[in-house]
């Protein structure tokens, strides 16, 4: 793929950045929620926690951490970076694309809970090993959004086999 | 800071070898990912993920 040009290269640039934050923040509010529901002291509380968490998942944070992926791919591809020269660009594709792909398995598990806290009562050990597992993910989603943010401001060091072919060739 | 070779890049110094935060990061990932596949498979994970628990939605 070509380099883009600089105003291109900055709007994709703009576009994730925005959706890798969108991304961090929903998760944060969904972590919220999740612990909300795994405490269980007050049930109006915990029946709106998980069709809370249902839509924040459906339609903030399925689509940010889509958009990030895809912009990540156009932004290293359109620039001298690349996709596959530097091991942590390839870092941070990996961790990305398996986060994405974890939380498109999980998202039936939380619509799952949304249905259930509708209609039964959502508390002390009903459902615990489920609600532990969605407050579980959303801490690793942290940690994994907070190891790409890392990777994409530091950059170690560290060209690929591609990347020096790249250097030698240009 | 780093100067920026030909490319607008910054200029990478390093050793035509794997470097050693990659090969770290790897042996941590190959780690929790077989921590994790423990866990599944001998059912001390956090439950599943429809579990018949109590009652049906």
């Amino acid at each position: 793929m070509k380099v883009m040009p600089p105003r291109v290269r900055k709007l994709a640039l703009t576009l994730h950045v925005l959706s890798s934050v969108g991304w961090c923040g929903a998760v944060a509010g969904f972590l919220a929620l999740a612990l909300a529901g795994l405490q269980g002291a007050d049930v109006t509380t915990v029946r709106s926690a998980y069709p809370s968490m249902n839509l924040i998942t459906n339609y903030v944070i399925v689509p940010m951490s889509l958009g990030s992926l895809l912009t990540g791919i156009l932004s290293s591809l359109g620039t001298p970076w690349g996709l596959i020269r530097h091991y942590w660009v390839i870092a941070k594709l990996v961790v990305t694309s398996v986060s994405t792909a974890l939380l498109l398995l999980h998202t039936r598990v939380i619509e799952y809970m949304a249905i259930v806290a509708a209609r039964v009562s959502v508390s002390g050990d009903n459902y615990r090993s489920l609600r532990i597992q969605l407050a579980a993910d959303a801490a690793a989603a942290i940690v994994a959004l907070v190891v790409t943010t890392a990777l994409g401001i530091y950059k170690p060091r560290g060209v690929t086999a591609a990347g020096r072919r790249h250097v030698a060739v240009g | 800071m780093s100067i920026p070779n030909a490319k607008g890049l910054p200029a990478d110094r390093s050793p035509p070898t794997t470097p050693r935060w990659v090969r770290v990061s790897g042996v941590l990932a190959a780690l929790l990912f077989l921590l994790v596949l423990i866990l599944h498979l001998t059912g001390h994970g956090f439950g599943g993920h429809f579990p018949a628990e109590t009652g049906s939605p």
